[in-house]
């Protein structure tokens, strides 16, 4: 009997600023990924990505994506002193 | 009709169908390897067994342009000649890697360029906010903050107006009628040698007045460069400890602190006399 193991689906919130730099992040290293929707208010993008538990650059990826998206949320709503923002962990992909 | 070997150049004989490109199949397998990009010693397969034209072909990637080293040049670089075709016959390619194994490759890490442009806008002025009292007095200090919740919100509302896309000429009406009133505002022409915005607010107010003379219908798009909104957001990244969070119709923008510590102070003696009426 084939033992199959299923990959978790992630949920990202892109915002419009960072999508050319998050899409090229998952293109370039061939991420199955899926649009989940958008939200035009809030201009962000709503993207389900499958990072398999073996892919050779895993670690790597889930770091890029994750220091992207905290980035960006502090400067959106952070300040200087006020810089704990974690928008993914790596246990979440 | 004569026809050439596209491999090594040698006449077709004997050829029945008019399509063949090779004269044998030596030439053909060379070919292939040839078209794969595979190399045999130091010089790619090139196909030319005339060790005149060999010679040449050396003579030019040796670059050297003495008749004297074509001999060097020669032994220097292996060519293609009858010994080392019979050589090529044996060997078989590599084999190639299994399709399904993923291939680990160095990772090129990702950078946003808005983010980078961010840090640097960032980096200029931030000590300014994050320290004041090592820059300016305390006068100055509370002159700076009455500037900068005023430039805080328009720094708020102009994101906002770049996030939705669009604006309309009222809009634009008000934002350029407030930066005008920041200018002129006495608080701001106190400090404006020595603060850190004041070129940049001075700029902004240009911009607006330039846009309210060629804005002519109601509704227009509005969309600020990567440039331009990496600027705004790192500049009210910086503030963000430094003022509060202020709406529009909340703040009048053409008194300085001194006429608002005024207002309060009447409405406080109104207040009492009030109290004392009672």
């Amino acid at each position: 009997m084939k033992t199959t193991i299923n990959v978790p689906v992630k949920t990202l919130s892109v915002p419009l600023d960072l999508l050319m730099d998050i899409v090229r992040i998952i293109t370039e290293n061939n991420v199955p990924n899926r649009i989940k929707g958008v939200s035009v208010k809030e201009n962000i993008l709503w993207l389900d990505v499958k990072l398999a538990l073996d892919h050779p650059n895993r670690k790597e990826i889930v770091s890029n994506i994750n220091s992207l998206l905290e980035e960006y949320q502090i400067y959106v709503n952070g300040s200087p002193n006020n810089m704990d923002f974690s928008a993914h962990s790596e246990d979440d992909f | 009709m004569a026809k050439c070997c596209e491999f090594c150049g040698r006449g077709i004989e004997g050829f029945k169908r008019n399509t063949r490109k090779y004269c044998d199949d030596n030439c053909k397998q060379l070919a292939y390897y040839a078209r794969q990009g595979m190399t045999w010693g130091k010089n790619e397969l090139s196909g030319k067994s005339d060790l005149s034209l060999n010679v040449k072909s050396d003579f030019t990637l040796s670059d050297k342009g003495h008749a004297d080293s074509e001999e060097k040049t020669f032994v220097a670089h292996q060519t293609i000649t009858p010994q080392t075709e019979k050589q090529a016959e044996n060997v078989k390619p590599a084999a190639q890697p299994k399709q399904n194994a993923p291939v680990r490759q160095p990772y090129c890490k990702v950078e946003s360029a808005l983010l980078l442009a961010i840090d640097r806008n960032r980096d200029r002025f931030e000590k300014y906010f994050s320290c004041p009292e090592q820059f300016w007095t305390r006068d100055a200090i509370a002159c700076a903050k009455w500037v900068t919740i005023r430039v805080r919100c328009l720094l708020e509302n102009i994101l906002r107006l770049s996030r939705l896309g669009y604006t309309d000429l009222q809009t634009i009406k008000q934002l350029s009628g407030a930066l005008n009133d920041l200018t002129e505002a006495v608080d701001f022409r106190a400090i404006s040698a020595f603060y850190p915005f004041a070129e940049f607010v001075l700029d902004l107010k240009m911009k607006f007045q330039g846009m309210l003379g060629q804005i002519k219908v109601g509704r227009v798009s509005f969309h600020l460069s990567p440039e331009r909104k990496a600027q705004f957001m790192a500049y009210r990244f910086i503030v963000a400890d430094f003022v509060p969070k202020c709406k529009f119709s909340e703040l009048d923008f053409s008194d300085g602190i001194k006429a608002e510590l005024r207002k309060e102070f009447e409405a406080r003696t109104r207040k009492e006399g009030q109290d004392d009426d009672q």
